[in-house]
């Protein structure tokens, strides 16, 4: 099986620059447009992962966060250094929603929403460990299976 | 002709004027082969070429020596476009559509872009339109050409 996030955003064009710019996905799939200029079909790749995205079609009830008034979708994205990452999405308009700190289980997070109203965590594995340091970390917490 | 389908795009790995030449001299190296992408049959044992110099034209050669003309070139801009006259064999004589493919520098690539228009001028239940709606007919005309542009791009960073 494989799962591949398909979202909606208003322009996407300017979507697919920004996710491009700010992260380094690249564009690798076929871009339909229509004639109006939405965006009806785009892949866009992280490595070897892709999201999908179109413009928003309410009349086939895709619309956007921007819409929405927000969204209930967390997206997940390692990279080599979450400082730079957010530093570069934040100049390209994303608001940071929680600020790149140490977590107690071995990553660098931090959460922010892209311009287009999606939310994305945004981490940097700083330390690996076995699940028993992994329990002493979070103490009671938490209990690790 | 009217602007009726969606423009399907695509990035590759060349310049321009590279994207151009593998579209056009090229385009039997790339092009997928058997009865969906193929026109006439043996689908796949022919063979694509633009012929001509002056009046070009975009033809399938078959080994039993029959030819099929796809298309005639309207414009031909090396590293920015091609446009041309696109028929199926099951297109009456007076019935055409329009192909205009453009090239366009992005980043450190191309991307290559093509319209396919005037479907809708065609009768509403004409054998290439598989009684699809207009729009229904319109994405599956894009979805084929998305697989050809894939495998240009494919040919491309292969190549």
């Amino acid at each position: 099986m494989k799962l591949t996030p398909y979202i909606t955003v208003q322009n996407a064009a300017q979507a697919i620059d920004f996710y491009c710019r700010a992260f380094g996905a690249r564009e690798t799939g076929a871009r339909f447009t229509e004639p109006d200029g939405r965006i009806g079909h785009a892949e866009i790749s992280f490595g070897d992962f892709a999201l999908m995205l179109s413009d928003e079609y309410p009349e086939f009830g895709a619309v956007s966060p921007t819409t929405l008034g927000g969204s209930p979708l967390l997206l997940h994205l390692y990279v080599d250094d979450v400082d730079e990452t957010v530093a570069k999405a934040e100049a390209l308009g994303a608001r940071v929603l929680r600020p790149p700190a140490d977590q107690a289980y071995g990553d660098r997070a931090a959460t922010i929403q892209d311009p287009f109203g999606h939310r994305w965590m945004i981490s940097t594995t700083i330390e690996r460990m076995d699940k028993e340091t992994l329990q002493q970390r979070v103490g009671d917490a938490y209990r690790i299976d | 002709m009217s602007d009726d389908g969606f423009t399907v795009s695509i990035l590759v790995g060349a310049d321009p004027e590279r994207a151009f030449q593998a579209f056009t001299e090229e385009i039997d190296r790339w092009w997928l082969r058997g009865p969906k992408h193929r026109f006439c049959p043996p689908y796949g044992e022919g063979t694509l070429h633009f012929a001509g110099d002056r009046e070009r034209k975009l033809v399938e050669e078959h080994p039993d020596g029959s030819s099929f003309v796809i298309g005639e070139v309207l414009r031909w801009i090396p590293g920015e476009l091609l446009h041309l006259t696109w028929r199926l064999p099951n297109f009456a004589a007076n019935e055409q559509t329009e192909v205009l493919v453009e090239f366009a520098a992005e980043g450190d690539g191309t991307r290559v872009s093509v319209q396919h228009r005037g479907w809708d001028a065609l009768r509403r239940d004409h054998p290439a339109l598989h009684g699809l709606d207009r729009r229904a007919a319109a994405a599956a005309k894009g979805a084929l050409w998305a697989e050809t542009l894939t495998a240009l791009r494919d040919y491309l960073q292969g190549g």
